[in-house]
């Protein structure tokens, strides 16, 4: 059977597959709920390029494939294999790998760098010994400063981190100008 | 920033550690897996039309989120607070103490999963569905989610899955995600690993009358089991060491960490029974001779357990998650 145990990587056998509430593992007794969706039948068949005849327009990448579009950026041909197609246009390889888009797409994003995140733990972490606010505070509201406009967490849209570190940060250097004002001034007396 | 924003609803569970969390989104058309370590976030997208399974297996998990350790600690720090000012207070906190860790470790035991996701090229496991009700509640809306785009089935499928393979094709190698295929059950990272552990137990059971030259010893092993257990966990990761041993060294850890906190929780109290009106100051750096002979058993089964391990035959692997045959 095709379907593994989550626990034990044995198959489960069909018998128990086919019980809609919980299919028991005959080797390590665990209970599985199991979903399977028509993807997992559906026909895949491999894409298929077709040779060029003689004059016709060829495939920048395959020279005897028969192109099937023009990348949308660059002009290049290209055949059914090579052709990308993103939002609506067909893109070839190299530009969509060189991701030359007008905007940045967020729906190719697999990783992203929470600045914000970043700046308040800068912000807020040095306050368990604090002596090192005086460093730290100007870097966080310079990060959050610098990095204001990078886009953040896909899944989060609030940018309320990078305002609690910048108010954490002026607090903190309002905190050490008073501080060294006041210690200056009560030193002059 | 002109950012193309989709709008994402989360979906039930969220695991929260103390660096790393993990949460489930769905989308227009796919559904979005997020592993976040807090200051970076990767994602993962499964598209609807392309999901083939959902598997969620009960079984036994111990994590610790944010909010149970925040809770733990809450309260232990009530307690050490209020044994001076009402001490009355701190038993019904004791007991509110101990209810949540028996609730913790029932729910760990017995409501709690794991989920697999498995698309035609990859296998993927969902981490934010680690407790039943809800991955229950997240698969409701994800089968809702799927059967809008690839419909649903008119027949059982099971007569027919037989005959499909499941999840990314695999010929040979390391299955993907997998990780037992051409392990080894002992290297010399687990033979020192275990070594130090019998070393260790012999110097601790020996050490009854507490001699500074067999403390210091037994420090000694236990930071030879600290590199070892590493060790042990890179070979794993790298394919070379089965996971057995990777668990037991797990185990053992938890074992030495235990023990060493709980030395100074024990010490901690008595102190505190000793001069309740003083602050508590814990000077101990020998296990004391009550834990010694449970510490040395503990560390004793646990290198026989690993021998064992060691030694056991080793079974013929599980077959790959595919095979990529239709018959």
């Amino acid at each position: 059977m095709s379907i593994p145990c989550n626990r034990c990587d044995r198959p489960l056998p069909k018998w128990e597959l086919a019980r809609q509430d919980a299919a028991l593992c005959p080797e390590c007794g665990a209970s599985s709920i199991v979903r399977v969706f028509p993807a997992l039948f559906a026909e895949t068949a491999p894409v298929a390029t077709e040779p060029a005849a003689e004059g016709e327009a060829t495939c920048f990448d395959h020279p005897g494939k028969r192109a099937a579009g023009a990348c949308g950026h660059c002009g290049r041909f290209v055949c059914q294999l090579c052709a990308v197609d993103f939002k609506g246009a067909v893109w070839c390889p190299s530009c969509f790998a060189a991701r030359d888009f007008k905007a940045p797409a967020a729906e190719l994003d697999n990783s992203r760098i929470l600045y914000d995140s970043i700046a308040l733990t800068v912000a807020a972490a040095p306050l368990l010994v604090w002596p090192f606010t005086a460093i730290s505070a100007p870097v966080a509201l310079y990060l959050a400063i610098r990095y204001w406009n990078r886009p953040l967490s896909l899944v989060r849209h609030v940018r309320w981190r990078s305002v609690l570190a910048v108010l954490i940060a002026l607090a903190e250097i309002t905190g050490w100008v008073w501080g060294t004002a006041y210690f200056l001034l009560k030193v002059r007396a | 920033m002109a950012d193309a924003r989709q709008r994402y609803h989360k979906l039930p569970g969220r695991r929260r550690g103390i660096v790393s969390s993990a949460s489930l989104w769905t989308g227009a058309d796919h559904l979005l897996s997020v592993r976040s370590d807090r200051f970076q976030e990767q994602y993962k997208r499964f598209y609807f039309r392309d999901i083939q399974a959902i598997v969620i297996t009960k079984v036994p998990r111990y994590l610790v989120s944010t909010r149970a350790l925040a809770t733990g600690a809450l309260l232990l720090i009530a307690i050490l607070f209020l044994r001076v000012r009402a001490p009355g207070l701190t038993n019904w906190l004791w007991l509110s103490l101990t209810v949540l860790t028996a609730v913790w470790i029932y729910v760990c035991a017995a409501h709690s999963c794991t989920c697999r996701l498995y698309t035609a090229v990859s296998r993927e496991d969902l981490p934010s569905l680690y407790r039943t009700w809800t991955a229950r509640k997240a698969l409701a809306e994800m089968e809702r989610r799927i059967a809008q785009v690839q419909g649903t089935f008119t027949e059982s499928w099971a007569e027919a899955a037989d005959f499909r393979p499941l999840g990314p094709e695999v010929a040979s190698g390391r299955a993907p995600g997998g990780s037992r295929v051409a392990m080894r059950s002992r290297t010399l990272a687990s033979d020192i690993f275990l070594a130090s552990l019998v070393a260790d137990a012999v110097a601790v059971m020996w050490n009854i009358p507490a001699k500074p030259l067999l403390t210091g010893l037994s420090a000694g092993f236990t930071a030879l089991q600290l590199v070892s257990a590493i060790w042990i966990f890179v070979q794993h990761y790298r394919g070379i060491l089965r996971s057995a041993m990777q668990r037991l060294a797990m185990v053992a850890l938890l074992f030495i960490g235990g023990a060493m906190y709980s030395q100074e929780f024990f010490d901690a109290l008595e102190a505190a029974r000793k001069q309740p009106q003083r602050p508590v100051v814990v000077s101990s750096h020998a296990l004391p001779a009550s834990i010694r002979p449970v510490y040395s058993a503990g560390l004793a089964l646990l290198a026989i357990v690993g021998v064992v391990l060691s030694f056991k035959s080793i079974e013929p692997e599980p077959p790959p998650v595919t095979t990529g045959q239709t018959g």
